[in-house]
């Protein structure tokens, strides 16, 4: 049943005087498809459809829950090529890349199908007179706000562990990826999955803010910017609903003075350069002590030298575009701005002079509070370069920042690995490396980098009710 | 005689094609099986200069398919702008592949 907004606004229009968007291929910057916008009655039909699949999808047995998510994951084995091919070309990521995310995909729905049965089952308990159970049951309509910048997966890692779970969703892709997100919901259909329980909207962001507060909307998870995500948390709080809130991140990687700086230089390369530097776990500040800074500066200057910008369809390609124009300029204003205030760059520096929207491979050094450079995310790929007089000031430089998504400290274990555990405030700590989410680990943030956790058991449980039931002996 | 770089890049085009069907929704099945079936031919054709007879009958049948398509799309209201567009390009690209020299 609506609450009083949707029964009382099916109908109006939609503020926004465009109805349709224009996906653009970042590499050739020519039109790839159009998409139209949802109508705010649509997004209620939606709603409601969601809403009424739940009541039957929540009371289908787990083990037929899990079927149609098999069935996706070979959907997604058979056509890996295929997918990774758009998404290069809807967003501009590197074709190896793309098809690792896809695979990463496929990985988590195998685990998910793996390891539902032992996260979702019933745990008996102790109780004087009887015995009691601790059960997981779904809620509802789970609304989930993803960007662009990893199209299957931002999208993949909550739909799976959710679709099982027994919830339903709506998923209001970022619009640069509808192309995408109409894949993975043509891929969903043909694997078998009910009408309405996984559904794409199109909206109008004025209409979106409207609809997670609905009733029949019991959980948002959302990922993106700081200030957009306080903005949904504000409006979620107003209504009693749960969040999930995966933001931005300025991850800092420090190397200490026991670090094989050849190595951390080469980890740290591609920890920035990964998804052409728009990844929110991106290495971003390289905190570094004194006694190695020159060493490290030098080499991974010339290494970022050597980055080859291109098609991102061909294997030498080492970067490709930016997703978008606004996002080129922004970068651009936002290095410029540093550079006015003090900053000095050592490579690169500003929009690339060649077809698609490319930001050349720059590093900047003599950074400090008060700079863009310094103090927010840098979605491209600049690298920042800072100066610690040691380990525990390279800490506080690194804890200072209002993120806390990831991290990455190199320098031998036995130093390290308790300095990651007990004094980095982030979520997640790199160790002598740069990876990727893995399914079988807890993702996500502290301070202004969000709260809640996608993957392993974390996932699960994030929007299903952890329900207790008393069982007494008659 | 067409060179392997040349094969590559309209290789390119009709796999972008494959790609972009299901990104543009409620595409017709008819459509969808003749660009999957372009798709699976193209990505057959061996190189032109080794075995320039398989070469030309594959490519024969390439044209004919590419034609199918462009006529079918022409006539299609279901298709979007972009993506008749697309076809066209990938249709004239097609057409402008001269068949190799037999011995």
């Amino acid at each position: 049943m609506l609450n009083n907004i949707a029964k009382t606004k099916t109908t109006r229009p939609t503020k926004n005087d465009s109805n349709v968007f224009e996906s653009i291929n970042p590499y050739t910057e020519k039109v790839l498809e159009t998409y139209p916008y949802d109508s705010f009655a649509n997004l209620v039909e939606k709603m409601q459809i969601a809403d009424s699949a739940f009541k039957d999808w929540s009371q289908v047995e787990l083990e037929d829950r899990l079927e149609p998510i098999k069935n996706f994951a070979n959907i997604l084995r058979k056509n890996k090529q295929k997918y990774s091919r758009y998404i290069t070309m809807e967003m501009g990521k590197l074709y190896e890349q793309a098809l690792q995310e896809v695979e990463l995909c496929i990985s988590i729905c195998d685990y998910c199908v793996d390891k539902a049965p032992e996260f979702l089952a019933d745990e008996e308990k102790d109780l004087d007179g009887g015995r009691a159970l601790i059960t997981y049951q779904p809620q509802g309509v789970i609304l989930s706000i993803q960007p662009w910048n990893f199209p299957f997966y931002q999208a993949i890692r909550y739909l799976v562990p959710n679709i099982i779970a027994g919830n339903t969703t709506l998923l209001s892709h970022a619009s640069s990826v509808w192309g995408s997100a109409r894949i993975i919901e043509s891929a969903l259909r043909d694997a078998g999955l009910p009408e309405g329980v996984f559904q794409l909207i199109y909206p109008h962001s004025e209409d979106l803010e409207e609809i997670y507060a609905c009733r029949e909307i019991r959980g948002v998870t959302f990922t993106g910017s700081a200030e957009t995500g306080a903005k949904i948390a504000e409006t979620a709080a107003k209504n009693l609903k749960k969040t999930v809130l995966e933001l931005g991140g300025n991850d800092a990687y420090i190397i200490t003075e026991s670090a094989d700086i050849a190595s951390a230089v080469k980890a740290c390369v591609m920890g920035r350069l990964i998804n052409n530097g728009q990844t929110c776990t991106a290495a971003k500040r390289f905190i570094v002590v004194d006694k190695v800074y020159r060493e490290f500066r030098n080499q991974y200057v010339e290494m970022m030298k050597e980055v080859q910008m291109g098609d991102p369809m061909e294997k030498t390609t080492k970067l490709g575009p930016l997703v978008r124009r606004d996002q080129l300029e922004k970068l651009n204003n936002q290095v410029q701005e540093s550079l006015d205030l003090g900053a000095k760059c050592l490579v690169g520096g500003h929009i690339a002079k060649r077809q698609g929207f490319f930001f050349e491979p720059t590093v900047l050094e003599n950074l400090e509070a008060g700079m863009p450079a310094y103090d927010d995310e840098l979605f491209g790929p600049v690298a920042c370069l800072i100066r610690a007089d040691d380990l525990d000031h390279a800490i506080d430089i690194a804890n200072e920042s209002q993120f806390g998504l990831g991290s990455g400290i190199f320098g031998s274990q036995d130093e390290v690995i308790e300095v990651a555990k007990r004094k980095i405030d982030a979520g997640m700590v790199n160790i002598n490396g740069y990876a990727a989410a893995k399914p079988h680990l807890p993702f996500g943030g502290v301070k202004d980098s969000g709260y809640g956790r996608e993957h392993a058991r974390f996932g699960f449980h994030e929007f299903v009710n952890i329900k207790a039931l008393q069982i007494f002996n008659n | 005689m067409q060179t392997q770089n040349e094969l590559q890049n309209i290789k390119a085009f009709v796999l972008d094609t494959e790609a972009r069907v299901d990104a543009s929704g409620g595409m017709p099945h008819e459509f969808t099986d003749k660009v999957e079936a372009m798709a699976n031919l193209i990505r057959q054709m061996g190189d032109p200069e080794e075995q320039p007879n398989i070469f030309q009958r594959q490519l024969a049948d390439l044209k004919q398919m590419s034609t199918d398509l462009w006529e079918f799309s022409a006539n299609n209201t279901h298709l979007t702008p972009s993506m008749k567009e697309h076809i066209q390009a990938v249709h004239s690209k097609i057409e402008e592949i001269e068949s190799p020299t037999t011995h």
